[in-house]
């Protein structure tokens, strides 16, 4: 065998910490190390090479604890290739920057994936397995909380709450089915004209919408979609959902900082949010129309409620691009406004 | 065992013998780091998570063939298949705590207190695994450290989380959840026991960190050096009161920064409506990640110059110079990259912070390496069956 077929490198014997410059060769399936004071011979089946990874010294190890360090890849690459030694698939893997590209491209997908399909239809099948007495405290608790911080007590005249109460109860969901539910009024100037329901079937609706409009039937429309919302139990897949998210975007961002990973998971979050109205006005139309009334009593209301908040806080966003108060449809918890009207009233 | 460490071989120091120092160098590049986290990425998303060891192993071997001291790389040689194990040990002492919660509180207590209770020989046995998997010069090193040692550096956090677990249930356990009212109650009895233990938590952490670092690097091992650590509980302390002050003066100034900006910048822009509280909220945000970064960086960089500054053997002596201003710009730029890159950045910034913390360390070492020689006491304890500790494979860290 001739000396170019060799490759310089150190051996260390693993007793000792003494750096022995070598060569190292392959000589009829044996791999062989000779240098000053050094002179082994091991057959191939003993020796392990380290996976090559960039241009770090790769490793080639005897059994007991002795190795040769390696910095010419090039030369041990063509000894390798003489003896028949391929790398692991993952190594040709890491290798390519094709392969790297495609990773991501995979990872993408699945994560993409994931966000819009598995995770609503896991969401979905989970829900319905939380126990009732769980969903109930999780309602009171909210509603003990805002009562405290935000609601005040109603001043709405009782006879139209118990009234727009009873006219609800006598309208029939679309599918048949009962749902529980219990309307409740409460006065909320920090929150203005606003509908919203607890997971529980609480549904609370605030003085401030009441005075936007005298017509009971047009209440009724909004008091279907939080309906929708309880039927499709809403609450509890946010919750689910929410808490996926922000377990993934905390794991990938890594613990930088809460504040960084509030922002991304809110904007994916308010996705969520906004297929849900969706689904609500969907079955308040469907509701509607069971019950020989029009969706365009929502339709009205949007507007109103849109016309009353004005500046698109409070969650109803605006398509106006002129107007620059508006919020862009991606940040906001809910559908353009415009866009959801045009909805209710397609046919 | 104690012989081989109090007798040097071979080489023994005298006052003539050459000083040299060994150089730290690392040379990760981030774009072939970035090949191996795609791929680690997909294939941990691929098996869902069973890959997850092996991705570990893989990027260990990687960063410490990178990790060259003296111009010689370490070398991991943990195996992935023990790995697995301590990983799966962790999934169900942590997923049991989980799952318990939904059974009882009492139930999700015990597992909290048997994993409270295991966590020092948890931690110590992967301390020593990750140390007795890395070699150097075909050396491996050595963890001495030993499972009462790690109870006592853990002691002083069980305090405060003892007062916690004993407040909770002392005053929530009997108390009807669905009644505000007692609930109320019974959360403002606790209170007052809640802060007593955080005021402990707060107080007694740099001497718990100092009893931690003191273990760890007492314990390290390699060839018949032993580590030793000289910085005091006091030392910790001053770090801990700057580190105190540093935050409190950085969040007035934040305050006090919103107070002036805020209607000064309404008074700039006038009624522009969004587009002004955007541009405040996004300066807000800009201050207020700075300040973190600069918490952040103080923390660990002053951290690793106390405790290496600390840290010497026989022949070696260590010391770190890492500099707080670079480690806080090199931070905030990893954090501007990773938003503007989605996150793609990230093993870039990794390899780039890596190399900047042990860029920082130096080591002197006194006599002639080469003739160093594997000590008696570890080779015969790594063949034993004395690795039983490591029969899971915990790592952690990293």
């Amino acid at each position: 065998m001739s000396a170019a077929d060799r490759v310089a490198c150190d051996y260390f014997d693993g007793r000792s910490s003494k750096r022995h410059p070598v060569t190292l060769g392959v000589e009829d399936g044996h791999a062989v190390v000779e240098g000053e004071g050094v002179s082994r011979r091991e057959p191939l089946q003993a020796v392990r090479v380290s996976e090559r990874m960039g241009g770090a010294a790769r490793m080639v190890s005897f059994a007991d604890g002795a190795f040769c360090e390696v910095r010419d890849h090039d030369a041990l690459d063509a000894l390798l290739h003489a003896t028949g030694y391929r790398d692991s698939i993952v190594v040709r893997m890491q290798n390519r920057w094709r392969v790297a590209a495609a990773g991501i491209a995979i990872c993408a997908a699945l994560v993409v994936v994931t966000y819009l399909f598995v995770l609503p239809w896991a969401a979905d099948q989970a829900a319905a397995h939380v126990p009732a007495s769980a969903i109930e405290t999780m309602s009171n608790r909210t509603l003990e909380m805002l009562d405290e911080h935000v609601l005040e007590p109603s001043k709405a005249s009782p006879e139209r709450a118990r009234d727009l109460a009873a006219k609800f109860a006598r309208l029939s969901t679309p599918d048949g089915s009962k749902i529980a539910h219990r309307v409740e009024f409460r006065s909320a100037p920090l929150v203005g004209p606003n509908a919203f329901a607890l997971p529980s079937g609480t549904i609370i609706v605030t003085d401030e919408l009441l005075a936007l409009t005298d017509r009971d039937d047009e209440i009724l429309g909004v008091l279907a979609h939080e309906l929708g919302h309880v039927a499709r139990r809403h609450g509890v897949r946010q919750v689910l959902q929410s808490s996926v998210v922000g377990l993934f975007v905390t794991w990938y961002l890594g613990d930088v900082s809460s504040l960084l990973t509030a922002v991304p998971a809110a904007l994916l979050e308010a996705r969520y949010s906004r297929d849900h109205e969706r689904e609500a006005d969907e079955y308040a139309a469907r509701m509607l129309r069971h019950n020989a009334m029009s969706p365009e009593l929502l339709a009205v209301m949007l507007g109103r409620l849109e016309r009353a908040h004005g500046s698109g806080d409070a969650g109803s966003g605006t398509d106006d691009k002129s107007n620059d108060r508006g919020l862009p449809e991606y940040l906001s918890t809910h559908p353009a406004t415009a866009e959801r009207i045009e909805a209710l009233r397609r046919p | 065992m104690s012989e081989a460490l109090t007798k040097p071989q071979e080489a023994p120091v005298n006052n003539d013998s050459p000083k040299s120092q060994l150089a730290l160098a690392f040379t990760a590049s981030g774009s072939e780091y970035f090949r191996i986290w795609v791929v680690n990425l997909l294939l941990i998303i691929v098996t869902l998570g069973f890959f997850m060891p092996f991705a570990k192993v893989r990027r260990l071997r990687y960063f410490y063939a990178n990790t060259l001291i003296d111009q010689q790389p370490l070398a991991f040689h943990g195996d992935p298949w023990k790995m697995l194990r301590g990983y799966l040990l962790m999934l169900l002492l942590f997923g049991g705590y989980a799952v318990s919660g939904y059974v009882s509180p009492w139930a999700a207590l015990g597992v909290f207190l048997l994993l409270a209770l295991l966590w020092p020989a948890l931690w110590r046995s992967s301390v020593r695994f990750r140390l007795h998997n890395t070699s150097w010069r075909g050396l491996r090193f050595g963890f001495a450290g030993d499972t009462a040692d790690a109870y006592k550096a853990m002691l002083p956090l069980f305090l405060p989380g003892l007062i916690f677990v004993a407040a909770n249930t002392w005053f929530l356990s009997g108390v009807d959840d669905s009644d505000p009212q007692a609930m109320k109650e019974a959360l403002e009895a606790q209170l007052p026991w809640i802060l007593l233990g955080f005021v402990l938590m707060a107080a007694l952490f740099p001497l718990c960190l100092q009893m931690i670092k003191r273990y760890q690097h007492q314990g390290y091992r390699y060839a018949d050096q032993q580590g030793q650590f000289s910085a005091g509980a006091g030392a910790f302390y001053k770090f801990g009161a700057k580190f105190i002050g540093l935050s409190l003066v950085g969040f007035i100034c934040l305050g006090v920064t919103a107070a002036v900006a805020v209607p000064l910048l309404g008074v700039v822009f006038g009624n522009t409506g969004m587009g002004g509280a955007v541009l405040i909220g996004l300066l807000f945000t800009v201050v207020y990640v700075g300040l973190l970064s600069l918490l952040g960086a103080y923390f660990t960089a002053r951290v690793q110059n106390l405790s290496w500054n600390a840290t010497r053997s026989q022949a070696l002596v260590f010391s770190s110079s890492l500099s707080v201003a670079s480690l806080t710009a090199l931070i905030m730029k990893n954090l501007l990259l990773m938003i503007v890159t989605l996150g793609l950045y990230r093993p870039f910034a990794v390899v780039n912070v890596m190399a900047l913390r042990l860029g920082a360390v130096e080591v002197e070492v006194e006599g002639n390496i080469d003739a160093w020689r594997a000590s008696a006491a570890l080779s015969t304890e790594a063949t034993s069956g004395e690795m039983a500790g490591d029969f899971f494979g915990i790592d952690m860290g990293l």
